[in-house]
């Protein structure tokens, strides 16, 4: 048994495990395949729009094997009644555990549409409130890749209000094959220490 | 299946031969002398390697086999620094004078550097020998692009060794990596350094 919760809630989010029985695997597949929304997605992430089903199956089965294992845990976003797209998929986000590390790092996309919401800073409360007060790790990092500004001015934000830190470059960190290059990246911190003392309310709902 | 030799057999520096660790090379007793005498690494300031000495002359001698499966599988290779010449294999810890280690990651055309020098050879040079030599291999004939070096936070001599090396090469710090380094009670905060292939070769280090 692994020690993520399987749901929890945000002021405005709701966020479910990835897996086979709780998500639509057609309308997943919708969402990541190719065209010109995926495309302004994935131009700063590590993986590519899913030209076939069987790559979103792929996408799935790895993030069951990633909770089994206690690796990651990969949670849908969907915004709670109220929200406009109440109901909906609006991005996946994951929390890699490195636990001889004693860290998690932070990881999300969101469909364009909910961009410009204020979701990834309140996404970003949530998984940190969990990497501290659930599974009792000590730092929360999280990356962007060089050049990308919006995720930047979102990741600067949050980081800023829970008390953490810009840590530096990552030089040649992420390897992108399909393009024959290897792109750097900017990595930030949060402790726990820095997180307590912070005082920011990440209002965290976790089911039991 | 070994594949072609990807990492030189041999090194030479200006005073010290290097030998590629693996079970052809050294024996276990002689490793597992070696290492002792350093004691744990992670706590030594000249060094980079994390891992304790082996407990055993058993455990030395899976550490000399596991030496050859991670240079025959291109993940990385370690050069013992010696003052015997060609006496294969080592038989005497203390002709082992440091070492230096190189960690390929293939996917990022980078490699992690870590040098080791015995207590006896500090302050002349050896380590630096050792880092030219390791850097040379990685771009010169690995073709890789990056090269990093770290250091603990709070180890002085180690930084003050680290930013020697970054300076000569015409490279610079890049990170603070905290949480970086488990070492068993904790886990060590530690700045990365990087040298890129081109500055090295403006830096035209022979």
């Amino acid at each position: 048994m692994t020690p993520f919760p399987e749901r929890f809630t945000a002021e405005r989010l709701r966020f479910e495990r990835l897996e086979g029985d709780a998500v639509d695997l057609f309308e997943l597949h919708d969402i990541c395949s190719p065209d010109e929304e995926t495309e302004s997605i994935t131009q700063y992430m590590p993986w590519d729009p899913h030209r076939t089903l069987d790559q979103t199956a792929e996408f799935v089965e790895w993030c069951e094997s990633g909770w089994e294992d206690g690796e990651h845990a990969a949670y849908l976003v969907r915004p709670r009644e109220g929200e406009d797209g109440a109901g909906e998929i609006a991005g996946v986000t994951r929390l890699e555990c490195d636990w001889d590390r004693r860290t998690a790092m932070l990881e999300l996309w969101l469909r364009e549409r909910f961009w410009g919401r204020g979701y990834s800073g309140e996404r970003a409360g949530a998984l940190i409130h969990v990497a501290f007060e659930e599974l009792g790790l000590d730092l929360v990092s999280v990356n962007h890749q060089d050049g990308n500004e919006l995720s930047r001015r979102a990741i600067e934000k949050y980081v800023d209000r829970f008390g953490g830190q810009y840590d530096g470059l990552l030089r040649n960190w992420g390897p992108r094959p399909a393009e024959g290059r290897v792109v750097d990246a900017h990595r930030y911190t949060i402790s726990r220490e820095q997180y307590r003392t912070s005082s920011a309310d990440a209002d965290v709902d976790v089911e039991r | 299946m070994t594949g072609p030799p990807l990492f030189p057999p041999e090194l030479t520096t200006d005073r010290r031969s290097l030998v590629r660790l693996g079970p052809d090379t050294v024996r276990p007793q002689t490793l597992y002398d070696y290492r002792n005498s350093v004691g744990n690494a992670s706590a030594d300031p000249y060094a980079y390697a994390d891992d304790a000495p082996p407990e055993t002359v058993w455990a030395a001698s899976d550490a000399l086999e596991a030496a050859r499966t991670r240079r025959e599988q291109r993940d990385g290779v370690e050069y013992l620094a010696t003052t015997e010449s060609a006496s294969e294999p080592l038989t005497d810890p203390t002709a082992i004078v440091g070492s230096v280690d190189l960690t390929t990651e293939w996917d990022r055309r980078t490699a992690r550097i870590r040098v080791t020098v015995s207590e006896s050879e500090r302050r002349t040079g050896l380590g630096t020998e050792l880092a030219d030599s390791a850097i040379s291999v990685a771009f010169d004939r690995l073709g890789l692009d990056v090269a990093l070096l770290d250091h603990a936070v709070g180890n002085d001599a180690g930084r003050g060794f680290v930013e020697s090396l970054v300076e000569r090469y015409g490279g610079q710090r890049d990170c603070l990596l905290r949480n970086w380094r488990p070492t068993g009670e904790s886990v060590l905060d530690v700045e990365r350094y990087a040298v890129t292939a081109e500055q090295f070769r403006e830096a035209s280090v022979e």
